[in-house]
């Protein structure tokens, strides 16, 4: 891997016709300014992961498979003190906080 | 999905402004919920052809996850402030070859009350996006 070290408003060039810019930088985050063709995609690397998964699990789920896997998931709520609600997917709200 | 022995279903339908990652054409899913699949949900296109994903209530896999959501993606949903009144579930993958595996990465997260919905890709790593479930022998 190739490693630089930049400062803010400085700039890298990959190739003829990418600029990378540092934006913003603080001690967690990085803001990074992409000039890049149109035709070149530009994405986050977890965005890519989460379209090959989609694509994966797309029409994987078998209405066997599905209740079988539900029965399981029953069986150890249950087994642990913390069953479903009622209402399957209701009720499952995590902590939320702003990025 | 549909099986003629399966009891009636419940169903929310959800208008998704950005799609989903692969499938961002497809703006409107409904969520089919079966008291023979609970807790698990079916999400389901609208188009046509249909695109189905099985999915499981995230904090049932993972009670103490965090969800982070953008300012965009706050206001895309309603301008949700935070988590109350939202549903969050993970996409899953069943596999030939191994256990089933949930997408802790990208969690749909919907707000009934606004019938919107989104898949919210978390910027967190340690968030896999093929979270084994664990399935266990069945019972005799």
């Amino acid at each position: 891997m190739f490693v630089i070290r930049r400062k803010l408003g400085q700039s890298i060039r990959i190739g003829d016709h990418i600029i990378v810019e540092v934006l913003d930088a603080t001690p967690n985050r990085v803001k990074l300014g992409i000039h890049a063709p149109a035709e070149v995609r530009v994405a986050r690397t977890e965005v890519l992961l989460a379209e090959s998964q989609n694509r994966e699990a797309a029409g994987t789920a078998a209405a066997d498979a599905l209740a079988r896997l539900a029965r399981q998931l029953r069986a150890h709520g249950d087994r642990a003190g913390s069953a479903p609600p009622a209402s399957g997917v209701r009720g499952s709200e995590p902590p939320s906080r702003t990025s | 999905m549909a099986e003629e022995s399966l009891p009636a279903s419940r169903i929310t339908r959800y208008h998704f402004p950005f799609g989903i990652p692969a499938f961002e054409q497809i703006t409107r899913f409904r969520l089919v919920e079966n008291p023979s699949w609970a807790p698990l949900a079916m999400l389901e296109s609208e188009s046509d052809p249909p695109v189905g994903f099985a999915c499981a209530p995230v904090r049932l896999l993972m009670p103490g996850y965090i969800l982070e959501l953008s300012e965009e993606e706050k206001q895309a949903l309603g301008g949700a402030d935070d988590a109350a009144g939202l549903i969050l579930l993970a996409i899953l993958t069943f596999r030939a070859d191994g256990p089933p595996t949930a997408n802790l990465l990208a969690p749909v997260v919907l707000n009934p009350a606004a019938g919107v919905g989104l898949q919210s890709v978390q910027a967190n790593l340690s968030y896999s996006p093929v979270h084994p479930i664990r399935r266990e022998p069945p019972c005799s």
